[in-house]
């Protein structure tokens, strides 16, 4: 075997790949030649050298700076939220409907008592008052009370029911 | 075929999901700046390399079929910043790299660099290392560092280098016999 040839199986040698009946005459090659030896030596430190290389970090700035550079937009939400977000796909158009119905409904239906109210109590005021007394102070104050509320409930839940539906579209 | 996390990105990046291409750089950031930092001349280059490398990957990405893994494109685009960046810094500023053909045809390092100088002779080994591994050629320095960096196999280097295998194996040998012979020209001492 010639030196050329054990050195170019040194790796394999070394790495425990060498075919079985090529393992002894690389062997014996390598007690008789110090250049061959010499070689194993070299090819030792240098794959040493080549497998202990370090990942590099890149700077923190890195993914800002890529980001900006391709105008897409930088923020990743944290994980908790972006869970959220999967587990809105299923329950945030099932409570957006629920709280569509039932908000509407009570408010509808709180109008409507109001409604009857305020004319039932002005009809008595108006009976029971001299004919040249202003009214307008009487009305009761709940119609204007309790309409932000209801607008304001069904506000959230058309909110909450648009959400889940770019969700789902986005899916 | 393509891998299946693979697959799971690139549908989630064509659909909109910007936090799918944060994930791609989040995954490979570090990993290719080290391998593009251990191939060009110029270390200090790297990071705006590495940036110019996921460019690339977000301009090219939708368009990715996966006919190979997705890691292997983003090899081959790296592969690819790294020779443009030794073809500039050879037009511009005259830093010549050893040719792919001239090594190839005579697997040696350049004469100036192994003549057993004064200046090597009190490096450090791993330094010693260091200045040989860079003075072999970029592809030969990009197969060392995706085989013992990245350990990838020699099927996978083949690929996203586009040689045939058998002549990625011969290139690892002669380039580390290159290395090997180098560095016991260098150090006599250790004879």
């Amino acid at each position: 075997m010639t030196c050329e040839h054990v050195q170019e199986l040194l790796a394999d040698y070394l790495e425990g790949r060498l075919e079985p009946e090529l393992q002894p005459q690389v062997r014996l090659h390598l007690t008789q030649c110090p250049d061959c030896r010499e070689e194993l030596e070299a090819e030792k430190a240098l794959c040493q050298w080549l497998g202990a290389r370090k990942v590099i970090p890149v700077s923190p700035q890195f993914s800002r700076n890529l980001m900006s550079r391709l105008g897409v937009a930088v923020p990743k939400p944290p994980r908790w939220f972006e869970s959220l977000l999967e587990l809105s796909n299923y329950w945030a158009p099932t409570l957006a409907a629920l709280l569509v119905v039932v908000f509407a409904g009570r408010t509808l239906l709180g109008w409507i008592d109001q409604i009857r109210l305020f004319g039932h109590q002005a009809v008595l005021a108006v009976d029971n008052l001299p004919s040249s007394t202003n009214i307008s102070h009487i009305l009761p104050g709940s119609i204007s009370s309790s309409f932000p509320l209801g607008s304001l409930l069904i506000l959230v839940a058309i909110g909450a029911v648009t959400f889940g539906i770019i969700r789902l579209l986005k899916n | 075929m393509v891998h299946a996390d693979d697959a799971a990105l690139i549908k989630r990046f064509n659909k909109g999901d910007s936090g799918a291409f944060q994930d791609l750089v989040d995954q490979y950031r570090d990993l290719v700046h080290s391998v593009i930092r251990q191939t060009v001349p110029e270390t200090n280059q790297a990071e705006d390399l590495a940036q110019e490398v996921f460019v690339r990957i977000y301009r090219g990405l939708d368009g990715f079929r996966g006919q190979s893994r997705l890691s292997s494109w983003i090899w081959r685009i790296a592969y690819r910043v790294c020779l443009s960046e030794i073809e500039r810094l050879r037009r511009e500023r005259g830093i010549v790299s050893l040719d792919d053909q001239e090594f190839a045809a005579s697997p040696r390092l350049h004469p100036d660099l192994v003549d057993g100088s004064d200046a090597l002779d009190k490096l450090a080994t791993r330094d010693l290392w260091e200045v040989l591994f860079r003075k072999l050629p970029v592809r030969h320095r990009m197969i060392l560092v995706l085989y013992y960096f990245q350990q990838l196999s020699y099927l996978e280097i083949a690929e996203i280098l586009d040689r045939p295998m058998g002549t990625i194996k011969s290139d690892l040998h002669r380039a580390k016999s290159a290395l090997r012979k180098a560095y016991l020209q260098i150090k006599p001492s250790s004879k």
